[in-house]
């Protein structure tokens, strides 16, 4: 479903992405797990057709990123949140709903059903101004989620979300999953990359390591995630 | 309070942008205003009806005044109105007369002033009254009786262009314009949206300035349809400007930064100083200013009671104006897009 071939990026001549490849099929969850600065981001952005690789070729269902017949595909939830804090979380679903050609009741139902899910319905009619740092992302996924895309790109989609709510996401991209969604979920919290079928580990711009987490845990000498960072660092080093 | 100045000095220093603003917009305006306000060169077309021989003799001999003829089956007021001449010095019962087609203090003085040397040699001591009139205003009408076209046509422009510029680069700053790009939404949609959007609002508030201005007593002869139409198309104008400045800006403070350099000159060329007196030829300047298209049209309907025909041109041009900047619009955001 998504072909990263030989991918660099820089940014005002400092590289922040170099020579990635990595192939993502339908029905799986890839967890890029880095730290800040590690170019989890940027290599999102660019799977979105955001911004442009310097060198390499990126695919999503065999067509050439960037290109706006992929937009219908694609659901985003980016770092940053991106709503309008002046308008209701209603409301903000509606807009891009909008954008997304959902129209009428198949809109009103939909976004009851991603508002559910999320947690928000009794906070849909609040100013998003007003909500907390949580409720925002929640909303931001919501938005993410609604025109269910065939691939997700989610980037730290669970900060600030508590516990229970965060358990009840993760089950729901499970199901997604299981339905044909190809998701890639940006983290650095160890224990997410637990629940995604394989991990890329990304270090300093260059892909450390990408395999099943389970192979990847294994290769551990302790058997944690935790390890799997300070090995990509000594490996850097 | 050290501490706070040099952290405002380390911020400027790092915003180049704003550093150069800060040193170079008030030069550049300064050197605007000396050459706008310097000693105009403009040599006024005069023409005279039933002068003796001998006055038409003295004025022809005038360098700060042309003479043009007039047609005597034509009315004063027709010919000053087609343009013909900037003034027309004429004797009746009561003495000298010079009709102008509105007050212009660069047109007055030179005129006034070419006549009374020709009076003060030809009449003596027994010097005959000379009486000026306009044909559209008074000579004692107020400053907001003679600028309110130029009120109405800067301020609908320049709050439109404030609230979408501030808005536009809110989507930026926000990241929302960029959720919203990598949605199927086409980048002319987008623009489009923006002038439908604020379109709305422009639409209210031309037609609450027209209400309030006549209320005010601000001269208005002409078709509210009409001139309601030219403010709505310089607040689209300011919608698409505002959203150009914005796309190439990184913050608010950035877009207020273009106001010295967008609003300001416009507002010069606009009528606050007359256009075609100006020195050095820089009337020419006006001619790419939409502000002073849409002043034009203003006055031509508020003041002189022109009709939809007469202020064509404007509008055209106003479309014109409208149509490039959407399309720079276009391309500009579509760089939003990889």
């Amino acid at each position: 479903m998504i072909e990263i071939d030989n991918v660099s990026k820089s940014f005002d001549k400092t590289p922040v992405l170099n020579n990635i490849s990595m192939h993502i099929g339908g029905s799986e969850i890839v967890c890029l797990l880095g730290p800040s600065g590690a170019g989890k981001t940027t290599l999102i952005r660019l799977i979105t057709g955001a911004i442009k690789a310097d060198a390499g070729r990126i695919r999503v269902a065999d067509i050439n990123v960037p290109s706006i017949n992929l937009y219908k595909m694609i659901g985003l939830m980016p770092q940053n949140d991106a709503l309008y804090a002046d308008l209701t979380g209603l409301e903000n679903l509606m807009f891009f709903g909008g954008l997304y050609d959902l129209k009428g009741s198949v809109l009103k139902d939909r976004v009851h059903e991603v508002l559910t899910l999320l947690d928000l319905v009794h906070e849909k009619d609040m100013l998003v101004a007003h909500y907390s740092g949580g409720m925002k992302k929640r909303l931001s996924l919501a938005m993410a989620l609604l025109h269910k895309p065939k691939v997700l790109l989610l980037d730290e989609p669970t900060v600030g979300i508590e516990p229970q709510l965060r358990r009840t996401i993760w089950a729901q991209f499970h199901t997604l999953r299981d339905s044909g969604v190809s998701m890639i979920v940006s983290t650095h919290v160890m224990d997410e990359a637990a629940k995604c079928d394989r991990t890329a580990i990304l270090y300093s711009g260059g892909l450390m390591a990408f395999d099943t987490t389970e192979n990847l845990i294994a290769g551990t000498t302790k058997g944690n995630i935790e390890e799997l960072f300070f090995m990509a660092k000594e490996a850097q080093l | 309070m050290i501490n706070i100045a040099e952290r405002i000095i380390k911020q400027m220093v790092h915003d180049k942008r704003s550093l150069a603003m800060i040193i170079i917009v008030p030069l550049f305006l300064l050197t605007l205003l000396y050459l706008l306000l310097a000693k105009s060169s403009y040599v006024p077309v005069v023409a005279t009806e039933n002068l003796p021989a001998s006055f038409m003799t003295m004025l022809e001999e005038q360098d700060t005044i042309r003479l043009a003829v007039k047609d005597v089956d034509e009315t004063i007021e027709t010919f000053l109105k087609n343009g013909k001449a900037d003034a027309v010095i004429s004797q009746d019962e009561e003495g000298l007369r010079i009709t102008f087609v509105e007050m212009d203090g660069v047109k007055v003085n030179a005129v006034t002033d070419a006549l009374k040397s020709v009076v003060s040699v030809a009449a003596g001591k027994s010097q005959p009254e000379t009486n000026i009139d306009f044909i559209y205003g008074k000579k004692d009408q107020s400053m907001f009786d003679s600028l309110g076209f130029l009120l109405l046509s800067v301020l609908s422009f320049f709050m439109i262009f404030l609230f979408s510029g501030i808005s536009f680069v809110r989507e930026r700053t926000s990241d929302t314009l960029e959720r919203l790009m990598l949605t199927p939404i086409k980048t002319v949609s987008v623009v489009g949206g923006y002038v439908l959007g604020f379109g709305f609002f422009a639409v209210i508030q031309s037609v609450l300035m027209l209400i309030y201005a006549k209320i005010l007593g601000m001269p208005f002869v002409g078709s509210w349809l009409v001139a309601a139409l030219i403010m709505l198309l310089l607040a689209v104008l300011a919608v698409v400007t505002g959203v150009l400045i914005s796309a190439i800006s990184r913050n608010e403070f950035q877009v207020m930064q273009f106001i010295p350099i967008i609003i300001i000159p416009q507002i010069f060329f606009s009528g606050l100083i007359p256009v075609d007196t100006l020195p050095f030829k820089l009337n020419y300047l006006s001619k790419i200013m939409p502000l002073y298209y849409g002043s034009e049209g203003l006055k031509g309907v508020l003041v002189y009671g022109y009709g939809f025909g007469r202020v064509m041109p404007q509008i055209v041009i106003l479309l014109c104006f409208i149509a490039a900047v959407f399309a720079a619009n276009v391309f500009v955001v579509e760089r939003y897009r990889a």
